[in-house]
């Protein structure tokens, strides 16, 4: 395993405007190709702490992406490494078709017009949804939507995938085929997420979150049997 | 989801929707320019614009029904500008007439010219059509986020709509006015939240402005 850890996070906290601690001194390290379920209620920090990561929200404390600190002048080389799923497919799918979309990242990061159509061609095809370039995403399902939403991280070789709540919305079907689409990618993943079910599938580890504060990490198995632990977090 | 698209009809396969975006634009811009340039003793002009305008909607295969409700929904709008012409005296009744319904048919010629582009070119075609035509970026973007984003917040609108009759609101009583202001309000909080979550997904995706972004080039 390379020795170079896929996200390290040191005594990250994080205060809103109106005075609200969301995180408070949280630390943890994420693995090349691992994947970790943050989980904890509503409130809890999870969202917030997944728009740290790229540097969208900025609290004190250290982040690194791949050895890189997450500061201004690294916003940009970070941005191409950590590919972000809103909990709302329809905040991040903002362009009239769904190739624009997908190629979004890329033109932003200055590729060739060929190499973005290949590889908006290639990310559509890994997400299941050849042929859908000229669709407009308010035409599609919540599930194809989150699938363009996973497309537009995936065309930019992201080597960390921070997903908020990627299961919301979706019906048992819509849930498996998203959830059997994450295991076959190798990235680092950071799921953020309050579905017991998905984090059990999913995850080898899972970091407890409950008022902004971390309360466990541990093996996905063992903290799934803490009962209490589960439910004082507001889980269940 | 119930929501219709502007440019429902510009995905068929007619002489009107294969000929070039950019022509089509720049076809109509003129239309409009040569209609609102009529005098009032243009009238056969005007009705030569009229059978030219009902020509190319069939040869563009346009349902007349959702032709006619488009006008429908500008007539309120062009009748009060013709209403303000007759508050200006000028000569006898009838001369004030002619020109009420000159405003009111420059008008709807003009919603239909515009109707007949939209109708015939798909919105995506639209903007590259423009952005040869070298229109600025950001009017270009703006107009992407409007297509994408009109329509949702439509829903959202009607959404908040069916909350309130679900609470028995009738709106029948001036008092139950205040209702659509809290409506209005919380729409643009709603709109304003959604304005900062999608910039926030613009910036993930290495974002750094409108003079860097490469679309439509």
């Amino acid at each position: 395993m390379s020795s170079v850890k896929a996200v390290e996070i040191r005594n990250l906290s994080f205060c809103y405007p109106d005075g609200k601690t969301a995180l408070n001194d949280i630390s943890f390290e994420l693995n090349p190709g691992e994947r970790v379920a943050i989980m904890g209620g509503n409130g809890a920090g999870k969202s917030t702490l997944l728009m740290c990561l790229n540097g969208v929200l900025q609290g004190t404390g250290e982040i690194l992406i791949c050895g890189m600190p997450v500061v201004k002048k690294n916003y940009k080389p970070v941005r191409q490494k950590v590919g972000l799923l809103f909990q709302n497919a329809d905040d991040q799918l903002f362009c009239p078709t769904v190739y624009d979309d997908v190629a979004f990242g890329l033109r932003n990061r200055g590729e060739r017009e060929e190499v973005i159509r290949r590889k908006v061609a290639e990310s559509l095809h890994a997400v299941g949804l050849d042929g859908f370039e000229r669709r407009n995403a308010f035409h599609l399902s919540v599930g194809e939507k989150k699938r363009v939403a996973l497309a537009t991280a995936l065309c930019m070789d992201v080597e960390v995938m921070a997903l908020d709540e990627p299961t919301s919305s979706l019906d048992p079907r819509g849930k498996r085929e998203l959830t059997d689409l994450l295991k076959r990618y190798s990235q680092a993943q950071m799921i953020a997420t309050h579905d017991l079910r998905l984090a059990r599938e999913l995850c080898q580890r899972i970091i407890v979150l409950k008022d902004g504060r971390k309360i466990a990490d541990a093996e996905a198995g063992k903290i799934l049997n803490q009962k209490e632990l589960i439910a004082s977090a507001g889980l269940e | 989801m119930r929501h219709q698209f502007l440019d429902e009809h510009a995905y068929r396969g007619t002489a009107l929707h294969r000929a070039s975006g950019g022509l089509k634009i720049l076809f109509s811009l003129a239309g409009i320019l040569w209609v609102v340039g009529l005098g009032p003793g243009q009238a056969k002009s005007l009705a030569v614009a009229v059978l030219f305008l009902a020509g190319l909607t069939k040869l563009g295969k346009i349902p007349p029904g959702d032709f006619l409700k488009r006008m429908l929904l500008v007539f309120p709008i062009a009748a009060m500008i013709g209403i303000s012409v007759l508050t200006v005296p000028r000569g006898d009744h009838g001369v004030q007439a002619r020109l009420f319904g000159l405003v009111i048919a420059k008008a709807l010629i003009s919603v239909w010219i515009l109707f007949l582009l939209t109708a015939t070119t798909p919105f995506p075609v639209m903007l590259e059509s423009l952005a040869r035509m070298r229109c600025p970026k950001i009017f270009l973007m703006l107009l992407g986020f409007c297509y994408r984003y009109l329509f949702l917040m439509a829903d959202e609108a009607e959404r908040m709509t069916h909350a309130l009759a679900s609470r028995g609101y009738e709106g029948r009583w001036l008092g139950q006015a205040r209702f659509i202001g809290h409506l209005i309000g919380m729409f643009f909080v709603r709109s304003y939240e959604r304005g900062e979550r999608v910039f926030a997904a613009m910036l993930s995706r290495g974002y750094e402005g409108p003079e860097h972004w490469r679309a439509y080039e």
